[in-house]
């Protein structure tokens, strides 16, 4: 989804201008561009593709009804009619299968939860009940969005609102009967806020912006006090204290960010050996040193220690979020590394978890296995490169690695993961094709083509699927078509296990020559400067065309151990690719 | 809520909210001057009425829960008593005496 190219259609049965405004002109990126269908005529716009609202380039949609509207057995519920549960939940069958046939038009479809006014309240206890023939109406409401999630939850372009959060956020100026009755807005301006600042962060989302890595100071930001005059006994964490409550609360809000995958470091002004005693040691620290991908504990100035950090973990600023108690600090950051967000942080300690939580920057459409153990491959990266630096020399060091490249065709185990990495890798990738799962795996299964997914594992850890490569035979000559490679596994000999493969079918296929031709794009010279330097050709930075005759082997690396797989099934350990 | 400084306010923090539905063009000044309705305005119908209720919320929400500004009376009046910021205060200011 191009994130600086949105364009979405506003289907409700209320006045929803303003929503649309607000979309258009927030501070907040990216840029909708909103469009508002045919006031209340959801089903009939959800129905019918040919409605000139769809032919307007719209590329994502909101669908945002009321219940009794959409739901006409949630009307009759209301008005004290028998209605059974199986009629209202086959009425919201009904309702997602057309979101469903909707999401066929656009890239992404929004659809906020269903809510009824604060104001409210029925015959209170009562609407929480059922008996035959009746069902409450609060509880037919839970009913209805438990099925309408459970209906659309295959669905990765239908992304569902916690509406009622915007409710709740605005209290009782969420809604204004008056509003209702003179303008047939339901919803006032708060709630339009907060529903635009969602759908922002999830457009964000979408577009892989949402933050990865959170930098943290530790005195006065995970722990109450200063280790360094107190040691760790003396600050203030966990017990029975209202603030050192809040620390372990922090901690906890943090560990569960890092449980779904963003990763947690730390930048802090102390003495490294007293500050990770302190992290080692104190046992009311929710958070233990496994838990941070990685850290920097000195004297230096926070912004180098970032940018280091960043570096070593192969991070983009614009994908760091720092927090930090001390205002000097921030204000440091904020100027030296612009694209790190720094948001600014309450003064008041035990407001911290609300902050975090309030903060819009880590919503993602879903969460993989590899999301949830990206901070454990961090950490065998370290342990890597720990090896590294013992190491005599770079030959003895891939040695030591015991790498194992698993080589296989696309198929249901793992076109997924690879259609993501095949989308989204930008460095060590030779032309940047984009394609769609479908199209892969039609592309794979052609004559003469050949299209391999890689899995990458050392004696440290399992990389999971981080490669592709694709080669098409013409005859003699065969191209490489597709070659990339995950920037984590770069420069470790797997790409020359990779090319093997390729030059190994084409061979078999009678092919005499091979041709890779490199197409630039703004990121991509890493793999300019790996076929300059394998190819065995002349070196000249303009070239484009690397080959390969087929009159001699091309050999597998000796540190590499390579191993055909079948790509029927996904291995139980699986990780899904990291951006590249 | 009695002096018009403390209405004026309320008008302000009424015209925060609704800039935010906007646009960068039709931003409404915080400005005694600035018009709010007929000619020269920049609310539409509905900015209007969410504008109006806005500011209807800050006065019940300050000691005058009765306070409207949607009934026959100031529909009426909308012309005069809503042209400007300075104006709707005075407007305010009478319907509170």
């Amino acid at each position: 989804m191009d994130i600086k190219n949105i364009h979405c259609l506003l289907i409700a049965d209320h006045t929803i201008d303003q929503l649309g405004a607000i979309l258009k002109s927030s501070d907040d990126s990216p840029t909708v561009k909103a469009t508002i269908a045919h006031f209340d005529q959801v089903q009939q716009i959800l129905m019918n593709p040919a409605l000139s609202c769809w032919k307007e380039g719209a590329n994502a949609a909101l669908v945002w009804t009321r219940p009794e509207r959409a739901i006409d057995a949630f009307r009759r519920i209301l008005s004290r009619e028998r209605v059974t549960q199986e009629e209202l939940l086959a009425e919201v069958d009904e309702f997602a299968s057309l979101i469903l046939r909707a999401s066929e038009r656009v890239e992404a479809v929004f659809v906020p939860l269903w809510t009824m006014p604060a104001w409210w309240r029925g015959t209170g206890g009562l609407e929480l009940k059922s008996r035959p023939g009746a069902i409450g109406a609060v509880r037919a409401l839970m009913l209805m969005n438990a099925r309408l999630a459970e209906k659309l939850e295959a669905s990765s372009k239908v992304h569902l609102l916690d509406a009622a959060r915007w409710m709740a956020s605005a209290g009782k100026n969420a809604t204004n009967p008056k509003l209702w009755l003179m303008t047939k807005a339901l919803y006032s301006l708060e709630v339009f806020k907060d529903a635009a600042a969602d759908i922002k962060a999830i457009l964000r989302g979408i577009a892989g912006l949402s933050k990865k890595l959170i930098v943290l100071d530790l005195d006065d930001t995970l722990w109450g006090g200063v280790v360094g005059e107190n040691g760790w006994e003396g600050v203030a964490l966990g017990g029975h204290d209202p603030v050192g409550e809040s620390f372990a609360d922090f901690q906890r809000a943090l560990k569960g960010l890092k449980n779904t995958g963003v990763i947690l470091g730390i930048v802090s002004k102390n003495d490294e050996k007293t500050a990770v005693a302190a992290i080692r040691e104190n046992p009311e620290m929710v958070l233990k040193d496994s838990d941070f991908a990685g850290w920097r504990i000195n004297w230096l100035d926070k912004a180098t220690n970032i940018k280091e950090l960043a570096e070593e973990l192969n991070l983009g600023h614009d994908s760091i979020i720092f927090i930090d108690d001390n205002p000097a600090e921030r204000a440091r950051v904020k100027e030296s590394l612009p694209l790190v967000t720094v948001p600014d942080w309450p003064a008041d300690k035990m407001l911290y978890t609300q902050a975090l939580h309030a903060l819009r920057l880590f919503d993602r459409p879903s969460v993989t296995d590899e999301d949830m153990g990206r901070t454990e491959m961090y950490v065998a990266e370290r342990q890597r490169t720990e090896a590294k630096s013992s190491s005599v020399s770079m030959e003895d060091w891939l040695a030591s690695l015991q790498l194992k490249v698993t080589y296989e065709p696309l198929g249901p185990g793992n076109i997924k993961r690879a259609a993501q990495l095949f989308n989204k890798t930008n460095q060590m990738n030779l032309t940047t094709r984009r394609m769609t799962e479908a199209e892969l795996l039609a592309w794979g299964q052609e004559k003469n083509h050949a299209m391999y997914a890689y899995r990458v594992a050392d004696r440290f850890g399992d990389y999971g699927l981080t490669g592709l490569a694709a080669v098409e035979v013409n005859g003699s000559e065969a191209t490489v078509t597709d070659f990339l490679l995950s920037c984590r596994v770069m420069g470790r000999g797997v790409e020359k296990g990779m090319l093997t493969t390729l030059l190994d079918f084409a061979k078999k296929l009678g092919a005499k020559k091979t041709t890779a031709k490199y197409i630039e794009s703004k990121r991509n010279k890493p793999c300019h400067d790996y076929f300059k330097d394998e190819s065995g050709l002349p070196k000249n930075d303009a070239a484009t065309e690397f080959w390969w005759t087929h009159d001699q082997d091309f050999p597998t690396p000796a540190h590499i151990t390579l191993v055909q797989g079948t790509g029927a099934e996904a291995p139980a350990d699986e990780k899904e690719p990291a951006h590249a | 809520m009695a002096s018009k400084q403390q209405i004026t306010d309320a008008i302000y923090n009424a015209i925060d909210e609704v800039n935010a539905a906007q646009g960068s063009e039709n931003q409404i000044a915080k400005d005694p001057k600035a018009i709010l309705f007929g000619q020269g305005g920049k609310l539409d119908s509905l900015g209007l009425l969410t504008f109006v209720l806005q500011v209807e919320q800050r006065i019940q929400s300050a000691g005058h829960p009765s306070f409207t500004l949607t009934d026959e009376k100031a529909m009426a009046d909308t012309a005069t008593a809503f042209r400007t910021v300075d104006t709707l205060s005075d407007y305010i200011l009478s319907r509170l005496a």
